[in-house]
This record gives structure tokens, sequence and C-alpha cells, in this order.
């Protein structure tokens, strides 16, 4: 469904992606891994065609997005959504109007149909009772659940997440990573997670890209982040798997 | 060399800003909801600061004139010479300069913040282009309600005139305003209008492109609006002095 073939990106003399190709599987959640600043963010921004490469192709469902018009690129983004690393919900609009917002103005129909489709999504994201408020008067989990609303309420075939956990107290960070989980098998959508929290990952995905020194390598299933004797994944995650490897021994200790 | 560069590229931003706005409003892309909630936010609420603003102005003007006039016999003209040089010069340009301030800043602050918080990037993700949502309904709200404002800024400069020349020379309102129709033609009218329009749509375009260019977080933002503010001044007087060369 999505592929990026020999994608390469700069922004002014900083090299970003040098040379990135991997394949998305269809219907599955893929995790981006990658330390800070190696271009994991710059990924779903070129699948959204919000930016172009200097070369390379980003295929989205058939067609290659860096080449489109911004205004076929309207098209092309309605199977699409992202819920963005700080949510970036609209300040001015409350809660329901957020998650209102594409049946509203891209699909142009009357609020009163669109209402209820809204406090449906709400009710099942536990917000109901949030309809009214704006969001500077949420919780940062809250917002996210706003976030992954305003995305959910179109149906998209592929949703993107920018860092979802980041910023979210341990509860919360397993509260939304359940959340994605449910939502993508409920609503079967290809998903495309951009992540440095490998216990989410973990959890939730099943099919691992890790970017490196502006190159991708398939790690595979989540599972090969601790097996994996691929030198930049040991280098990636060599202290989450020392955490794991202590903590299980521990618990057999104490077993 | 910098500072040219970086005049140019504004120039031109706001040029390409314009085409796309006025291609936008040809084809008829205007959400009318939008439209009528800028039409409040940026032609109802500037109503009052309008009205405060140019009624000093005219008080002030009436104030310098009034008794010099009267020494001269010609107190009579007052009201008239005020209208004509409110209507040619100071309605447009005061509410300009008042629109620039209180609206400009506000539609920079908003862009920008609504930039750097990856908003603008989340309406475009949900397919909507921030042109037809956030630039179009403002500039057309700019341009129907600038002349709006000016009608009541108007009427405060006039009543504030009124008001200071019959506490100053003991003027009545017919005299005040028996030099009206001599002095003043539809055509300052016109040009009022004209001007008003032209400010309105310049002042909402300068103020978004300063938003859309706005990086580097809350200090970048305020640089946007100090610049946006600043720019919509200097516009506001080189577009009057066009404009009255043009039309007057």
């Amino acid at each position: 469904m999505i592929s990026f073939e020999g994608v390469q990106l700069s922004f002014g003399s900083h090299q970003v992606l040098r040379d990135v190709s991997f394949s998305v599987p269809s219907g599955q959640m893929t995790a981006v891994l990658g330390p800070s600043g190696s271009g994991k963010s710059t990924i779903l921004r070129l699948i959204m065609g919000l930016i172009r490469p200097q070369q390379g192709r980003v295929i989205v469902d058939g067609e290659d997005v860096t080449k489109m018009s911004e205004r076929r690129l309207q098209r092309s983004r309605r199977k699409m959504g992202m819920v963005f690393q700080h949510n970036a919900l609209f300040d001015g609009l409350n809660v329901a109007e957020n998650v209102g917002f594409y049946p509203t103005y891209v699909e142009k129909r009357p609020w009163k149909q669109v209402l209820p489709e809204v406090e449906e999504l709400l009710e099942d994201l536990g917000l109901a009772d949030s309809a009214q408020k704006l969001p500077g008067e949420l919780s940062g989990g809250m917002r996210r659940r706003v976030a992954l609303a305003r995305s959910l309420i179109y149906r998209p075939k592929i949703l993107l997440y920018d860092e979802p956990t980041t910023g979210l107290d341990p509860y919360m960070t397993e509260v939304v990573a359940e959340l994605i989980s449910e939502m993508n098998e409920k609503y079967a959508v290809t998903g495309v997670m951009v992540s440095h929290d490998l216990p989410t990952v973990y959890d939730i995905a099943d099919h691992v890209v890790l970017i490196t020194e502006g190159q991708a390598t398939v790690v595979g299933h989540p599972s090969e982040l601790l097996r994996s004797e691929k030198p930049e994944v040991i280098g990636f995650a060599s202290s989450w798997r020392r955490h794991i490897i202590e903590y299980s021994g521990e618990m057999s200790k104490e077993e | 060399m910098r500072v040219i560069t970086s005049a140019l590229e504004t120039i031109g931003g706001i040029t390409i800003l314009s085409g796309r706005v006025a291609r936008m409003m040809l084809r008829g892309g205007i959400n009318l909801r939008l439209l009528l909630e800028q039409m409040v936010l940026l032609g109802v609420n500037s109503i009052p600061i309008a009205v405060i603003v140019l009624s000093f102005a005219g008080a002030v003007f009436t104030f310098v004139l009034a008794e010099e006039l009267a020494s001269r016999g010609a107190g009579s003209l007052v009201g008239g010479l005020q209208l004509l040089v409110f209507l040619q010069e100071m309605i447009p340009v005061f509410s300009g300069i008042v629109m620039a301030g209180k609206i400009g800043a506000a539609i920079t602050s908003e862009i920008g913040t609504m930039k750097i918080s990856e908003q603008l990037d989340a309406l475009r993700a949900l397919s909507t282009d921030p042109d037809w949502y956030l630039t179009v309904p403002r500039v057309l709200a700019g341009i129907i309600m600038m002349p709006v404002v000016a009608v009541f800024a108007g009427y405060g400069s006039w009543f504030a005139g009124y008001a200071m020349a019959h506490n100053q020379i003991g003027l009545r309102y017919s005299q005040f305003a028996s030099a009206v129709d001599s002095l003043v033609s539809m055509h300052d009218f016109r040009m009022c209008f004209v001007k008003c329009m032209i400010f309105g749509a310049t002042i909402v375009l300068v103020s978004c492109h300063s938003g859309y260019v706005a990086q580097g977080g809350a200090a970048g933002v305020g640089k946007a609006v100090t610049n946006g503010v600043v720019l919509n001044i200097v516009l506001i007087f080189l577009l009057d002095l066009l404009v009255t060369m043009v039309m007057g």
C-alpha cells in the first residue's frame, strides 16, 4: 500500500534521508523507529505529501504522491489520516468541532447530520463529556484521543501517527497504545507509527523499520528488536534490550 | 543585500498569495459561514475602537481649525473642510492604521501560532487548503467591512468635530454643515470607499502572509507580528499616495 523507492531529502545542506527504500504491508501497523533527528517524522510528511523529496518516489495506494499537484494531493489525502506529535488541534474550535471538521468543511455536510457521528466517536473514545471543551482545557491524553477521533471520523484507509505516546505518563501511554491497536483493528486501517518508545512498538506494531544515518533497515517483526544481530538494531535498541534481560532475570529470581 | 533579498521575498510572497486568493475567489471558493464569522471578528468588533480614534481626530482637527477660520470670518467652512479632509485622507488612513494594529496583529499571531503548532499542516492533512479556510474569508471580510468601519468612524469624527466647533466658536449644526454641499462631492465619498477596500485587502493579505512565514516558536511569531504591522502601516501611506494620485 505504501512504498518508498530511493528517497533522498535534504533541508539546506543537511541530508536527512540518503537513500530510503522500504514497503509498508497493507492492513498492518508498521513502526518507524530511529534516534531523534533521524528523519522519522519526515517519513510521515512525505507519505502525506506535505513535503516533497529531492529524489525518489513515494507510492501511496498505487499513486506517486511526490509528483502530484496540490489539488490532486488534496484528493489523495482523503484516504489518509494523521495524528500529529503535538496533536495540532484547532485552538479556536471545541472538541466536537475539531472532530467534525472533515465532514463539515471537506464533505460539506450539515452539522445536524455530522453531530451524531461525532458524538458516537467521542463516546467510543471516552470523550463524551468533553464535546464542548476547547483543546486548551484538556489533558495530554485527552488531546491525543481527540486528534485520533478527528482522523477516524472519515474512515481513512491509512493512519499515520507521529510519536503518539510521547509526553504521556506511563498509564496514559498504555491507554493510548491500546486505543490505537483497538481502532486499527476496528476500522481495518494500514497504520504507520513513528516512535522511539520501544515498549509501545513492541506491543502494537506488526512490522518495524529502523532509520539510522538517513537509511532504512527493515527489521521485520518487533521481536527482532530483541534478537536481531544487525549492528544498527543492536546499537539503537541496546539499552532497552539490556533492561528487558535484567527485568526477565529479576522476574525469574522472584519466581 | 540581505535586506533587499528579504524585501523582494516578502513582496513576491504577498503577490503570489494575492494571486492564489483572487483565483480562489473567482472560482467561488468561499464558505459563507467562515466569511460571516470573519466579518464579525474583523469588522463589527473593530467599530468601537475606530469610532473612538476618529472621534478624537475629528475633535482635534476642528480644535486647530475652528478659531483660525472663525477669526477670518469663515467659521461656517469648518464642517465642510473637515468632511473633505476626513473623507479623502483621515478616515481611510486612520481606520487603516487602527485595523492594522488591531486586526492585522491578531491575524498574524493566529496564523503564525497555527504554523508553529502544526495546525496548518493538520489543515492540509485534512484535505483543506489553508488559503480557502483562513485567507479567503479574511480578505473578503476585510474588503467588505473596512468601508463599514469607516462609515461609523466617519460619523464619530463628524459629530466630535461638530461638538468641538459648537463648544469653541458656538456654531449651530446648520452652520457647521452649511459648506458641505459646496466643498464635498460624491467623488470624495467614492475615493474614501475605494481606499478603504484597498487598505482592507492589503492589511489582511500582508498579515496572513506574515503569519504563514513565521518560524522559530513564540519569539518568531512576535517578530512576524511586528513585521506585519510595520509593513502594513508603510503600505497604507504608500497606497494612499498612489490612489490619491490616480483618483485625485
